[in-house]
């Protein structure tokens, strides 16, 4: 895990409530706003997952996938970020701000 | 006291009067009619049940009788209350039957709530449930209907009844809807096999109805732990391929296909979640019906049963 500074700027949290159902490489979130479940990738569910911990910055995303990403990718991790949040924002289980969120696994 | 024991005229008295009480293990449903042909089909089709008092207490209470006006004379017609109101369109008098199971089939749907409700088959051998979801068409209520006459116990034809909590899968013991050529498929696969008459003019084609097995109503209070989650397709081509489907895609193959998952919400979530956790997931694409149970059955044989000390475990934990 990187070590992160403080980050300025926005924050993205996971809304509360969130149930994560993890398979294998895949794993199923349950939106306890719409009660849709959504079926997620492993980028996505890691990026969820380092924001159950805590909110972060699109940099702070785009850093923690840096590492996981073969070297001829990293120059791509922030528009890897980028849209990976805009999808879980999309989906409605990312929002900005601070988050009280827990999950049930 | 079986139904299979009671008479004709004394069965159409009692369901002319305070109606007959069927209990279908998940559900209990009273049912009414004056319509005397009914009385002989119920008869075969429900003759290992037992009688139920109709003063007690009932998920539903349907009442099939003639439309009234002109409909009973013109092109006649028969209605079905459910709870005292006709929340389905009537059909063709001549095809009572069919009106009173997926009427009742359908106020189920729309009123047990306390279940997650699929749509699928499911038969289970030890205990241990393979559920088969699947649209029409698909081929399900023939392949369930010949594993129940080949050792598997019906649990339904056409609810998978899954317990909120644990989901352990209940019974909804109903006789089998088959349609079109599955009919004589099944016929054929077991001439001993005790089918209803033949309904040819319904909105699916020809219906008939195969009755569950004495034993398995006997069994219609047992749960079932579960073991196998099979999506079957029906293609004569074919003999009998099996895919495995990873546990996600099964997940959400399963929630589109629940009558109910939405109006659940979180508690439908975990269930599924748990019944997919604890299953072994396939795609069967069949056109040979002895072949597909017997690759059914050594599936089931081959897949290890969940470990009872091991299942709280398993189940989602709180984890933030």
């Amino acid at each position: 895990m990187p070590d992160f500074a403080e980050p300025p700027g926005l924050r993205f949290a996971v809304i509360d409530q969130v149930r994560v159902l993890e398979f294998e490489d895949e794993a199923v979130v349950f939106n306890p706003l719409s009660w849709d479940a959504h079926l997620l990738n492993p980028a996505a569910i890691a990026v969820l997952e380092l924001l159950l911990e805590a909110p972060r910055s699109e940099d702070e995303i785009a850093a923690f996938l840096t590492e996981a990403l073969q070297p001829d990718e990293q120059s791509q991790a922030s528009a890897y970020a980028q849209r990976l949040i805009n999808e879980l924002q999309t989906l409605g289980l990312v929002r900005l701000g601070e988050s009280t969120a827990s999950a049930n696994r | 006291m079986r139904i299979a024991d009671i008479s004709v005229e004394s069965l159409l008295q009692r369901l002319s009067s305070d109606g007959l009480g069927i209990d279908f293990g998940a559900a209990r449903a009273r049912v009414r009619t004056a319509l005397p042909a009914v009385a002989g089909m119920i008869q075969t089709l429900y003759s290992g049940y037992t009688t139920e008092d109709a003063e007690g207490m009932f998920d539903v209470t349907v009442d099939l009788r003639r439309v009234r006006g002109v409909r009973g004379f013109i092109r006649p017609q028969c209605e079905l209350l459910c709870d005292g109101v006709p929340e389905i369109e009537p059909f063709p008098l001549d095809t009572p039957l069919p009106l009173r199971e997926w009427g009742t089939n359908y106020a189920i749907a729309t009123r047990l709530f306390c279940y997650l409700l699929l749509h699928a088959g499911v038969v289970e051998r030890g205990g241990r449930a393979i559920v088969m979801p699947a649209m029409p068409g698909s081929g399900k209520s023939t392949l369930t209907a010949a594993l129940t006459l080949r050792g598997f116990r019906l649990l339904s034809d056409e609810f998978g009844v899954v317990r909120l909590g644990d989901a352990r899968l209940l019974r909804m013991l109903r006789p089998l809807a088959l349609k079109n050529e599955s009919i004589d498929v099944i016929q054929r696969f077991e001439p001993t096999a005790i089918i209803g008459p033949r309904f040819p003019k319904t909105h699916k084609g020809t219906v008939a109805h195969l009755a569950p097995q004495a034993s398995h109503v006997d069994a219609r209070h047992e749960v079932a732990n579960p073991a196998l989650v099979v999506f079957p397709r029906f293609d004569p081509s074919a003999g009998v391929e099996l895919e495995p489907v990873t546990k996600p895609r099964a997940f959400a193959r399963l929630a589109v296909n629940s009558f109910n998952y939405h109006a659940l919400g979180p508690d439908a979530f975990d269930a599924l979640g748990q019944l997919v956790h604890e299953s072994s997931c396939w795609q069967l694409r069949y056109g040979d019906l002895d072949g597909a149970i017997k690759a059914l059955g050594e599936l089931l044989d081959e897949t290890r049963p969940i470990d009872e000390s091991a299942r709280a475990a398993q189940y989602p934990q709180e984890v933030a």
